[in-house]
């Protein structure tokens, strides 16, 4: 990078699953407030803006014409990005191109999903339904199917049990419990979790899957100079990378999560994680590494995670849950926020993971600090056929 | 006094008549015409585009429209993957509750190769998924040719085959 | 600027009325093929040694291709298997300024650029209407003709532009486009076809916005060191602005341009450009609607506040006058919007690099292109290009 860059605020919304007492710009407006606070930055100290939204999900076109209302970008430089699931990281990595850009003092960046005001679910069968290769009927179980195709193959493997994933997801929503921004925050027991219905059979519980949240993400980055004067506190952006799947057509491969070199859905985490290790010289992230956040749309996902981020070996995850290692007072914390399984409002859950690593390198995750010390962590994102992954650190 | 709030309702309806081009058209056509899957292959890694495209996503090179690209695939294969969704669907617009669709599966079609040729996602005709199997044998079903309107439905469903 | 960015490669289709024989994915491998070919480039993960495209910015809206994360659709043409690919959702010239920041922040060295658009597939007066706020300025019906409407007719009356020197806009404009290949149309007109065609939303006509255009452009831009081992004609983006105006159209006197004189100050300051009128050669700028050509004018200073009809009545703005604005036909001639700004940008390579044919500027070695996105100007990009 030309310049090297910071995160130097921080500010995350609560999540809820409705909220009417609340337009989108007003939410978009509290993270930003938040993130100002932090930083204890005012808006004119701000030169530009990058959002972050699936437009489709609320019904708005051009959507940060009408945010300009509450991010504050009015006269300031900015765009608007759309990934997916992983919008918030690119939103995210897009701010931190301009911070590196020497252009620019600070660059906020806000993810938000406010998905009572329309129909997430339906809007994403676009994804994998062109119209002239329709063959799945409407299904609220969306990108549900995708992750049943990755259980299926887990077990096959025997890299997992269900009851092991079981004890996952118990350890998400007791993560999330301590976590006072999280949507999901009763803790659940193993009974719980095998108990609920199916989403899609045979393997994907209702349980084991994402919430849709509503809330927002602001973070504010700005380079070296102007990081160090604003904050003792920087995080900073170390490297990211971003790869994509692009040999099938989603709308082929989604409904089942299949195509051609396996799952399509794993490939892109497996190349951005791997790729950020080898730029960064990585070669055993247990040592190397002291906290992780992977986005865990789905309690299958968490566990191919551990083995994404080389954190167990081939088909070990099972093994690896079992530990404890991965809990908040473990030697490999993993998504101590609760992941995106306790907290989904798609546009900033793939910013919520850098802000999240952020927030345990400063010290300031309050109920929710790991216990261990630590100083770098990589956070991950996901969405469809895309990935992405950030190095974040809290020295130079 | 508990807050009333106050919401924007609306609806967008948004007329769409977008293109199937050159590619996919004539996937369409054969299973209409002919009852027979095509696919396309790249002449440099000898990869299947299922459905066919104009680009080979691996070697990011154009599969030209020339016949010795297209390829004929048989309409039998192996389930890799199969799926039930349990809980009917509720359509947006009526409120109504929507049929059950039957499970689906992801079909790695005779001859094809994993990892070289997508597997090709269609419905079971078998509506009890125990009966259901990774590995298990299937064969297409096809609509009669006056159902038949070039779109993957003319495809009824796949039906469980008895060989190997 | 510490860092060099050029363009080294740029592709358009031809634009039409409706390329209905064409999927999303063949539109754009047309011109991503176009473009990686005429540079002589891959991408990064296709080669052993030496260097390939590296990242991917592309620029196409989910309401317009009917399906969230519409880039899905193109992944394979884009060639980003294996690569990180960001999607703007802006203007094309926003793509731009995104690929320029990636190679400034020195992250990326080569980044492919890819817009497309459909306009013949569906409605754009509904998808404009979802581009204003749901609570407020929505249920009132308004689409983004009726706000320009608003903005001609309060442009007009504050400064007394008149109806007959808008007309004058799309007849220059017609006019060029005649000498484009890639211009949707081909036909010149006169004022009185202007002045007589169906009133859409007074004083907006029928000839006085662009037609519905399909299309696609790319572009290839590459650091300094790199582009100078693609081509030996670079041509360097010397500044670049963008910027967001206010939403509700009360908000703001619609005769105004703040954001614009923003984005331009940004790029100009960056550009050394001093005086807009002598340092820059040829524009290329976003004339969806013709009194839309006269008041960017003044915007970016190409003449004098409330001048804007003045400038078109002198005949300023013709190929031989002092300040050629919109060779290629612009908008007016036919491109889709989303991506009209990249082709500006594209048309002002050619223009640089003298390969603009019949619609080339003579001696241009510096262009300002310029897109628009939102109601009235909300938001405008600006790049300026430079030999």
């Amino acid at each position: 990078m030309s310049e090297r860059v910071a995160i130097v605020g921080v500010g995350i919304t609560e999540h809820k699953s409705k909220w009417p007492g609340r337009s989108q710009v007003e939410i978009v407006n509290e993270a930003v407030q938040l993130a100002l606070e932090d930083s204890q930055l005012n808006m004119k100290d701000i030169d530009a803006t990058i959002i972050g939204n699936m437009e489709l999900f609320e019904g708005i076109y051009n959507v940060d014409m009408w945010m300009t209302e509450g991010d504050g970008a009015y006269l300031k430089s900015g765009m608007k990005i759309n990934t997916g699931g992983t919008v918030g990281a690119s939103t995210f990595f897009t701010a931190v191109e301009h911070a590196g850009s020497g252009l620019f003092n600070a660059v906020l960046a806000v993810g938000w999903e406010k998905q009572d005001e329309g129909s997430s679910a339906y809007s994403l069968r676009t994804v994998h339904e062109n119209p002239f290769l329709t063959v799945v009927a409407p299904s609220r179980a969306g990108v549900g199917i995708v992750f049943n195709k990755w259980a299926q193959d887990m077990l096959a493997r025997k890299s997992v049990t269900e009851e092991q994933i079981a004890k996952l997801r118990v350890q998400a929503s007791e993560n999330a419990s301590k976590n006072p921004k999280a949507h999901l925050r009763n803790i659940l027991t193993v009974e719980d979790v095998m108990n609920s219905p199916f989403l899609v059979a045979p393997t994907v519980r209702y349980l084991h899957i994402c919430p849709t949240s509503i809330g927002a993400v602001a973070l504010i980055i700005a380079p070296e100079e102007r990081a160090k004067k604003i904050t003792n506190k920087p995080v900073w952006v170390v490297d990211h990378v971003s790869s994509h799947c692009g040999v099938d057509s989603m709308y082929i491969t989604a409904p089942a999560g299949g195509g051609m070199a396996g799952p399509t859905f794993w490939w892109p985490s497996v190349d951005s994680i791997r790729k950020l290790y080898k730029r960064n010289g990585i070669t055993n992230p247990c040592k190397q590494i002291d906290i992780f956040e992977f986005y865990d749309p789905c309690a299958w996902v968490l566990a191919e995670g551990f083995e994404i981020m080389g954190l167990c070996e081939k088909n070990q995850a099972g093994r690896l849950i079992d530990s404890g290692k991965t809990r908040i007072d473990g030697q490999i914390p993993i998504n101590p926020s609760g992941g995106v399984l306790c907290t989904n409002a798609i546009g900033d859950s793939a910013m919520m993971r850098p802000a999240q690593v952020a927030l345990q390198l400063r010290g300031d995750a309050g109920d929710y600090q790991v216990h261990k010390k630590v100083s770098r962590g990589v956070a991950h994102g996901l969405g469809g056929d895309f990935a992405t992954a950030c190095l974040l650190q809290n020295y130079l | 006094m508990e807050k009333e709030f106050l919401a924007v309702r609306s609806e967008v309806r948004l007329p769409f008549k977008q293109s199937a081009g050159q590619y996919l058209t004539k996937f369409l056509m054969e299973l209409r015409n002919n009852t027979r899957i095509i696919g396309n292959k790249c002449p440099k890694c000898g990869r299947i585009n299922l459905p066919p495209n104009i680009v080979c996503g691996w070697c990011k090179i154009r599969v030209e429209d020339k016949p010795e690209n297209w390829v004929e695939l048989s309409d039998k294969g192996t389930v890799v993957t199969f799926l039930e969704i349990t809980e009917r669907d509720t359509d947006p617009l009526t409120g109504k509750l929507l049929g059950r669709i039957n499970p689906g599966a992801q079909i790695l079609l005779d001859g094809t190769e994993a990892g070289r040729c997508t597997p090709l996602y269609h419905i079971l005709e078998e509506t009890d998924i125990k009966k259901i199997y990774i590995g298990m044998r299937v064969q297409a079903v096809w609509r009669p040719r006056e159902e038949r309107v070039g779109d993957l439905n003319d495809i009824l469903y796949f039906r469980t085959s008895s060989d190997k | 600027m510490a860092k060099r960015v050029a363009i080294v490669a740029a592709a358009q289709t031809k634009y039409e009325q409706s390329k209905e024989n064409l999927s999303y994915e063949e539109l754009v491998w047309e011109v991503v093929e176009k473009v990686t070919q005429d540079a002589g480039l891959t991408w990064a993960d296709r080669i052993t040694n030496g260097f390939g495209i590296d990242s991917i910015v592309s620029c196409s809206e989910d309401y317009w291709d009917a399906r969230v994360i519409c880039q899905f659709a193109i992944q394979r043409e884009l060639g980003a298997h294996g690569m990180p690919e960001t999607k703007v959702c802006a203007d094309g010239a926003n793509a731009v300024y995104l690929a320029a920041i990636q190679i400034l922040s020195g992250r990326y060295d080569v980044v492919l650029v890819v817009s497309h658009r459909k306009e013949s597939v569906t409605m754009r007066s509904i998808i404009e209407n979802c581009g204003l706020d749901p609570i407020y300025m929505r249920p009132l019906g308004l689409d983004y003709a009726v706000a320009a409407a608003m903005q001609a007719r309060r442009y007009m009356f504050k400064y007394g532009i008149n109806e007959e020197q808008c007309a004058k806009v799309v007849v220059k404009n017609r006019k060029n486009g005649k000498n484009n290949p890639f211009a949707q149309l081909h036909s010149e007109i006169a004022i009185e076809d202007v002045l007589n065609s169906q009133v859409l939303a007074e004083p907006i006509k029928a000839l006085d916005v662009k037609p519905i255009s399909d299309g696609a452009c790319a572009l290839i831009l590459a650091s300094e060191e790199k582009a100078r081992k693609v081509t030996a004609k670079p041509v360097w983006i010397k500044g670049i602005g963008n910027c967001y105006d206010l939403h509700y159209l009360g908000d703001r006197d619609l005769a105004d341009c703040n954001s614009l004189e923003f984005a331009a100050k940004q790029a100009y300051s960056m550009a050394g450009i001093t005086n807009p009128k002598k340092d820059i050669d040829v524009a290329e700028i976003f004339d969806e609607y013709s009194y839309q050509e006269l008041l960017w004018a003044e915007g970016f200073g190409f003449c004098d506040r409330g001048k804007g009809g003045d400038m078109i009545d002198r005949d300023a703005t013709e190929i031989g006058g002092e300040i050629p604005m919109n060779p290629s036909g612009g908008l007016l001639s036919g491109v889709p919007s989303g991506v009209a700004g990249m082709a500006r940008v594209a048309e002002g390579f050619l223009q640089l690099r003298n390969e603009a044919g019949a619609r080339q500027v003579g001696g241009a070695r510096t262009a300002l292109t310029h897109g628009v996105t939102g109601s009235c100007g909300q938001a405008h990009c600006v790049i300026i290009l430079g030999n």
